[in-house]
């Protein structure tokens, strides 16, 4: 039988469930653990919105066009 | 490897080189001249690239040395993990009585995280938490991707992304998202 993770184990895979990089044996057992834990299931959906909304913040500026223009002119003139 | 052939394996890799430069030096002069210098060290290195391995990291390694080569020593204050749980935004939140379960309250608390919350938050970062984290966030990397560009272990990607994150939330929340999402 799969082990019962605690809420503070499950907080600590988050990042790892988040990202998909447990083992399938951590995912199924965060997955129960979320399935049946009303606050961890709360947590983990902030958790999320948290981490896309800093990601989209990071994301906000492009780099120049004349910038990528003026570096491709670089390679091709050195 | 000829200048077009370099030309189509680089150009994917400036948007994300730029933001991660920007994010790194906080000046868009300075991450424009990080990216301009790099690209030109990678054209003149491109023979040491082995085909068949990640161009991204390779080129980002060069990067991150570029950013390094110009930094000026940062006397910022900087977040401890030790006060740094997890979860820790939901967490404070949660005991300042902000609600985040109803219709879509937690808006009061993401409306906050802005750029420039994100910039002050990140400049406060130990580097090591500081590199890794920008490079996840900026980068859609994989651990494979970071372990490759800062030349750390598989583990050592998790942790510090691990307490990056945390650092990160909690350096976000000291700056004032409590008081911003309560009193709007």
């Amino acid at each position: 039988m799969d082990k019962i993770l605690s809420c503070q184990e499950t907080i600590v895979l988050l990042q790892g469930f988040v990202d998909r990089d447990l083992t399938p044996e951590e995912s199924e057992q965060v997955h129960a653990h979320l399935d049946h834990c009303p606050p961890c299931r709360e947590a983990f959906v902030f958790e999320g919105k948290i981490l896309r909304r800093i990601k989209d913040a990071m994301m906000a500026e492009s780099i120049p066009d004349d910038l990528m223009q003026k570096i491709i002119g670089m390679i091709h003139n050195s | 490897m000829d200048a077009s052939e370099f030309e189509r394996l680089i150009t994917p890799e400036l948007p994300a080189a730029y933001r991660y430069a920007l994010r790194l030096t906080r000046s868009r002069e300075d991450a424009s001249d990080v990216i301009q210098e790099a690209s030109l060290s990678a054209f003149r290195a491109r023979n040491q690239f082995e085909l068949g391995t990640s161009f991204r990291a390779w080129f980002f390694k060069i990067v991150t040395n570029h950013v390094y080569q110009r930094a000026r020593k940062r006397t910022v204050d900087q977040v401890s993990i030790e006060d740094a749980p997890d979860a820790y935004i939901y967490r404070q939140a949660r005991g300042a009585g902000i609600p985040l379960d109803s219709e879509d309250p937690s808006q009061a608390v993401l409306g906050q995280v802005t750029l420039e919350a994100v910039d002050k938050a990140l400049a406060s970062l130990p580097d090591e938490y500081r590199e890794a984290s920008t490079l996840y966030f900026v980068g859609d990397m994989s651990y494979e991707d970071i372990s490759q560009i800062l030349e750390i272990p598989l583990g050592t990607v998790r942790s510090r992304l691990y307490r990056g994150r945390r650092l990160l939330q909690k350096a976000l929340w000291d700056q004032g998202l409590a008081g911003e999402a309560i009193h709007g």
